[in-house]
C-alpha cells in the first residue's frame, strides 16, 4: 500500500515535472531563434503525445524553444527556407495507423514561422500522400508524396501546390536536388531505383505536345531498398544508402549512371549524408546505432563511431563541416559528432523520438 | 398607326431576341434521353452541346469559356456531366515566366443546363480522360504524369497516383474500380494500376517481404504496347483492354486478368485515334485522326467488318448508341457529327455542331 502510493506520487511528480519542463520550454516569453540553430522534429509514442519542432542552440547544446505541431500525423523531416524565416515539416501517417482500411488519412506540411516560433498552417497534401523527403530551392518547397508516388511543389508565397509530377517506380522517399532544381533525384525504396527528373516548367520547355520532355524521367537501378540519398556539394555525385543489401550506390549526376557500388558491413543503412565540404560521407546504421564515416574521394571507410544512438533518423552538419548532428529516434537525443577528431563529442537531450534535423543560420 | 408600328417593332424585336436565345438555350427544350453530349473546342470558346440523336440536332449548348473541353463523364442518372478543361496554349508556351493557368474538371448540371462548379486540378496539370466508376471520377492529369480520383459527394480529390510515364493521356477503368489502364503516348506503354482499400502488402503476395508500413494501397506496372498509344477501351465484360498505336497503326489487346498482351494486330490505318465497344461487346468502332474512313471491327473474331467513308480527316471520336442502332463520329475539321446506321454500316446523316466537335458521351436517365 505504501509502495503503491509512493509510486503514484512519483508518477504524479514526474508528470508535473514533465509538464513544467515542457511549458518552460514553450512558454519562455520573447524567445527568439538563435543563430545558428538546430531544428529538430519529434513525436511521442502515442498519437496524442506532444509533438513538434524543437529548437536547439548548437553552441550551448540546449533546447531553447519548442513549437508544437498541430497537423494530424507524425512529424518527420524538416527543412528551412533559404532566408531562415520558415521551417517546413513533413507530417505523415504509416499504413499501420489505418485501423479501418477504407479510412482516408491526409498528409501535411506544417509551416512554422521561425521568427514568431509558431506553426502558421498545415498544408494538406491529400489522402494517402505520406510525405517524406523535403528540399527547399528557388523559393519553393519540393516534397515527395510516397503514398501517391509524386513529387509536389509548394509555393509558400501563394500558399498553393503549383506543380506535381508522377514518378515511375514505387516508394519514392527521400530526395537530393541540384541547387537550381534542374535535376531531382528520388530514392525509391520499393522498386530499387533512383528516379531522376526535372520540373517541366523549369526550363521554359513545357507542355504535353512537345515530343521531347525536359522532365522526362530516367530510372537508375541501384542497390536494394535505396532510402537515404545525398548530393555532393559540387553536384557531381549522388550517393544512396541501400537499406536491404547494405550497399552505397554512387551515381554520376551528368551521365545518370551508377559509377560505383560499395558493400558496407552494416545492418540497416538508413541514411547517407555528404558533408558541406564534400570530403566525407556519413552513413547511419539504424539497427546498431553506429555511424560509418567514408572518405568521399577515396571512397573507403575511415572510421566507425559506436553508440551514436539507436534508430538513427537524420543527419545535419555545421556549414564548416566540423560537426555532425545525428538524431537517435529511440534514445531521445541528437548526437554531436566532431568530424575533425572523428569522435562522439556530446549529446543534446531532446523530447522523445526525435526524427528530422536541420541547421539554420539567419545571420 | 404609330401604335401599330411600335407594336410590330416590338414583336420583331421580341422574336429576334427569342431566336437569339433559342440558339443557345431554348427555354422549352428538354434534355433528351438518351442525349448525345458533344464537347466542342469552338476555336477558343468551348462548350458542351447536348444533342438529340433521334432528331439529329443540337438542342442545348452550355458555354465553357476559353479552356479546351477534353473528356466527358456522366452521372448514372444522366443529370450531371463532368468535363475536363485544359489550357489550350500549353504546348505553345515557351517562356518560363509565363503564368500557367489552372486546369479544372467542370461540373455541369444537364437539367439546369449550366456549370455548377469547377474542381481545381492544378496549373499545367492538363487533365484529359475522365471516367466515372462506382460514384468516383478517375482522370488523367497528363501535365503531372498522374491519375487522380475525384469524389463528387465529398467534393474532394481522394486519390492521386503518379504514373511517371510521358503523356499519360487516355484512361480505362474496370467497373469494380480495381483495374486502371492508362495509355502513355510518348512512353509506348500502358500503365496498369491495381487499386484497393487494403495495404498492397496484404493483397500482393510478392510484396509481403517489404516494409509494410510504407507501401501504398495500390500497385503499378507498365505493359509495352505499340508506338504512341492513344485510344484505350475496356471490353464491356472488363476482360480485355484494347489499345490503339497512333504511331504505328497497331491494335494491342491486353488480358486484364494477367496484364499480358493477348494479341497485336496491324489495323492498316493511319493514326488510329479512339475506339468504342458496342454495349453487347460484339463490335468496336475505330476512328483515325488522319484517315477519311472509320473502321467497324468484329470484337470476337478480331477482324475488320467494314471501312466506312466519312469524307473528312481529323475525326476525333466515335461512339455507339446504347441500343446499338447507330454510331456517331465527331469530325473536328467539319463542325459536324456523322451518323452511321449500324445495320447498313452507311453514313445516314449528320448533326451540325459548334466549331471543332471532339469528345462525346451518352447521358441517359435511370429509366433507360
Amino acid at each position: 500500500m505504501r509502495l503503491e502510493s509512493g509510486l503514484v506520487q512519483r508518477v504524479i511528480l514526474l508528470g508535473v515535472f514533465t509538464l513544467n519542463m515542457f511549458s518552460a520550454v514553450t512558454m519562455l516569453a520573447g524567445t527568439q531563434l538563435p543563430s545558428p540553430a538546430l531544428l529538430i522534429t519529434y513525436w511521442g509514442k502515442e498519437m496524442a503525445s506532444p509533438k513538434g519542432l524543437e529548437i536547439a542552440d548548437p553552441n550551448t547544446g540546449k533546447i531553447v524553444a519548442n513549437v508544437p505541431i498541430s497537423c494530424k500525423g507524425w512529424p518527420h523531416l524538416v527543412v528551412a527556407s533559404a532566408d531562415g524565416k520558415l521551417a517546413f515539416v513533413s507530417v505523415m501517417f504509416y499504413a499501420h495507423d489505418f485501423k479501418d482500411p477504407s479510412q482516408i488519412l491526409n498528409g501535411y506540411i506544417s509551416v512554422i514561422d521561425l521568427e514568431e516560433l509558431k506553426e502558421k498552417r498545415c498544408v494538406e497534401l491529400g489522402p494517402d500522400s505520406v510525405p517524406h523527403g523535403l528540399f527547399f530551392g528557388g523559393g519553393k518547397l519540393y516534397i515527395t508524396a510516397e503514398g501517391q508516388q509524386l513529387i509536389e511543389r509548394y509555393d509558400p508565397a501563394t500558399d498553393k501546390i503549383d506543380w506535381r509530377m508522377g514518378m515511375s517506380g514505387m516508394g519514392g522517399h527521400m530526395i537530393a536536388v541540384k541547387k537550381d532544381v534542374s535535376k531531382i533525384f528520388v530514392a525509391n525504396t520499393v522498386s530499387d531505383v533512383v528516379t531522376v527528373l526535372e520540373p517541366w516548367d523549369h526550363q521554359g520547355n513545357r507542355g504535353p505536345h512537345v515530343t521531347f520532355h525536359p522532365w522526362m524521367q530516367k530510372m537508375i537501378p541501384v542497390g536494394k531498398g535505396p532510402e537515404g540519398i545525398s548530393m555532393s556539394p559540387d553536384e557531381k555525385e549522388v550517393w544512396t544508402a541501400d537499406r536491404r543489401d547494405g550497399t552505397l550506390s554512387i551515381i554520376d549526376v551528368v551521365s545518370e549512371e551508377v559509377v560505383k557500388t560499395i558493400q558496407m558491413k552494416i545492418k540497416d543503412a538508413v541514411r547517407v549524408k555528404i558533408t558541406p565540404d564534400g570530403k566525407k560521407v556519413l552513413v547511419g546504421d539504424a539497427a546498431t546505432g553506429e555511424l560509418l564515416i567514408y572518405d568521399l574521394p577515396a571512397r573507403n571507410e575511415i572510421k566507425r563511431i559506436e553508440n551514436v544512438g539507436l534508430n538513427i533518423h537524420d543527419i545535419a552538419f555545421s556549414p564548416d563541416s566540423s560537426r555532425a548532428y545525428v538524431t537517435a529516434h529511440n534514445e531521445s537525443h541528437v548526437a554531436v559528432v566532431d568530424l575533425n577528431k572523428l569522435e562522439l563529442e556530446s549529446r543534446i537531450t531532446t523530447s522523445p523520438r526525435p526524427e528530422g534535423v536541420a541547421w539554420v543560420d539567419t545571420k | 398607326m404609330a401604335l401599330e408600328t411600335s407594336f410590330i417593332r416590338r414583336v420583331v424585336l421580341l422574336s429576334a431576341f427569342a431566336s437569339a436565345a433559342m440558339m443557345t438555350m431554348p427555354a422549352a427544350a428538354q434534355v433528351p434521353s438518351p442525349a448525345l453530349l458533344i464537347a466542342c473546342w469552338g476555336n477558343g470558346a468551348g462548350s458542351l452541346q447536348i444533342a438529340d440523336p433521334a432528331m439529329m440536332k443540337v438542342v442545348v449548348s452550355v458555354p465553357l469559356g476559353s479552356l479546351r473541353p477534353h473528356g466527358i463523364a456522366v452521372s448514372p442518372n444522366g443529370k450531371v456531366a463532368y468535363v475536363t478543361l485544359g489550357d489550350v496554349a500549353m504546348g505553345q508556351r515557351a517562356g518560363a515566366s509565363d503564368e500557367i493557368p489552372e486546369d479544372y474538371i467542370s461540373v455541369i448540371d444537364l437539367v439546369a443546363r449550366k456549370e455548377l462548379r469547377r474542381v481545381v486540378i492544378g496549373p499545367g496539370s492538363w487533365p484529359f480522360s475522365i471516367v466515372l466508376v462506382r460514384g468516383k471520377l478517375y482522370y488523367t492529369a497528363e501535365g503531372y504524369g498522374l491519375v487522380g480520383r475525384y469524389d463528387p459527394v465529398r467534393n474532394q480529390i481522394d486519390q492521386m497516383i503518379g504514373t511517371g510515364q510521358i503523356r499519360s493521356h487516355s484512361l480505362a477503368v474496370s467497373k469494380d474500380g480495381e483495374h486502371i489502364f492508362i495509355a502513355n503516348g510518348y512512353s509506348d506503354n500502358v500503365s496498369t494500376i491495381g487499386l484497393w482499400d487494403v495495404p498492397a502488402s496484404q493483397r500482393v503476395p510478392g510484396l509481403a517481404h517489404l516494409d509494410t508500413d510504407l507501401i501504398p494501397r495500390w500497385f503499378a506496372s507498365t505493359i509495352p504496347v505499340g508506338h504512341e498509344p492513344e485510344g484505350i477501351a475496356l471490353s464491356p465484360d472488363d476482360k480485355e483492354a484494347w489499345v490503339l498505336g497512333r504511331g504505328d497503326g497497331s491494335l494491342s489487346i491486353i488480358d486484364v486478368a494477367t496484364n499480358k498482351i493477348l494479341r497485336t494486330l496491324d489495323l492498316k490505318m493511319k493514326e488510329p485515334f479512339r475506339l468504342a465497344f458496342s454495349a453487347d461487346g460484339k463490335r468496336v468502332l475505330i476512328v483515325s485522326h488522319r484517315d477519311t474512313n472509320v473502321l467497324m471491327f468484329d470484337a470476337v473474331a478480331r477482324k475488320e467488318i467494314k471501312r466506312i467513308h466519312i469524307g473528312s480527316e481529323i475525326v476525333y471520336q466515335g461512339i455507339i448508341a446504347p441500343d446499338g442502332s447507330h454510331a456517331f463520329v465527331s469530325v473536328v475539321g467539319d463542325d459536324r457529327v456523322a451518323v452511321i446506321d449500324m445495320n447498313t454500316l452507311e453514313v445516314t446523316g449528320s448533326i451540325s455542331t459548334s466549331a471543332q466537335p471532339a469528345a462525346m458521351a451518352w447521358a441517359a436517365s435511370d429509366r433507360m
